[in-house]
């Protein structure tokens, strides 16, 4: 798995996520994920279009980003999983407590929002 | 029948694929590697090829993590038959007493900080499956997994 980043306006970073999100996948891109995490206030879109695959260590890996975004005071959204990674985040509730948007500009107005 | 409409030799049943691994996250991908090329051999529809290999990498995953105490290198069988559209799959281990399905299911949390992540592997695996069941035979772990033609279950 490969991880890239690109700034987009309003201080929002688009997180790149290649390939499948296993256990050798989340190690890849575990200690990058957490830095970016770690930040003043993140804002980070996770754009998830490229991950073909998604697994119970890629869910942790994402719960534990959230948790440092939010104790950071930032906020996370995930952007356009494919249909079947779409069904692995619904069957673990993800989206019930890191929203999930099809649509990047819905997803960077929410990231923007300062309420 | 399956084999006589090809001409071939009518066989008593679908074929098991079959594989074995070593006890060692390492051989995850050939596991997720064997799946693909099984699916792919097969027919099997997208979303019951996307379930097997999650339901796999979670199971195997977890009879590495859990089935072994000593640090001994042992051998994880895994099989897989077709069943109808979908395919049961048969991962067996000659490790300890593990039944993951003794595991409580992970609740849904309110919270992200209450959010507890022990038995979420199994969780997917009920999730993705039309039946799961586990059986101590001998020294052996046999969890069997029943992915349906609609992956995952409601």
């Amino acid at each position: 798995m490969t991880l890239e980043t690109a700034e987009l306006d309003g201080g929002i970073t688009c997180v790149t996520l290649t390939g499948r999100l296993d256990i050798a996948g989340a190690q890849a891109i575990d200690l990058r994920f957490s830095a970016l995490a770690s930040g003043e206030r993140p804002l980070l879109l996770v754009d998830l279009s490229q991950v073909s695959f998604l697994a119970s260590v890629g869910i942790r890996t994402f719960f534990a980003t959230a948790r440092t975004v939010k104790a950071r005071r930032g906020r996370m959204a995930l952007l356009s999983p494919t249909e079947l990674v779409a069904k692995v985040l619904e069957s673990a509730a993800v989206d019930s407590l890191i929203p999930v948007y099809q649509d990047v500009s819905a997803a960077c107005a929410a990231l923007q929002q300062t309420a | 029948m399956f084999g006589a409409e090809r001409g071939q030799p009518v066989r008593p049943g679908p074929a098991a694929w079959r594989l074995r691994v070593a006890n060692d996250p390492a051989e995850l991908p050939r596991v997720h590697e064997w799946i693909d090329g099984l699916a792919t051999a097969e027919g099997l529809a997208s979303d019951v090829a996307f379930a097997a290999d999650l339901c796999l990498q979670e199971a195997v995953g977890n009879v590495i993590a859990y089935a072994f105490s000593e640090g001994a290198a042992h051998e994880i069988s895994v099989s897989a038959t077709r069943s109808g559209p979908g395919l049961a799959i048969e991962v067996e281990d000659d490790g300890l007493p593990f039944d993951p399905l003794g595991v409580a299911p992970a609740e849904t949390a309110d919270r992200l900080e209450d959010v507890r992540i022990g038995g979420l592997g199994i969780h997917l695996i009920r999730r993705f499956t039309s039946e799961v069941r586990y059986a101590r035979e001998g020294d052996r772990n046999r969890l069997t997994m029943v992915i349906g033609p609609e992956a995952p279950r409601r």
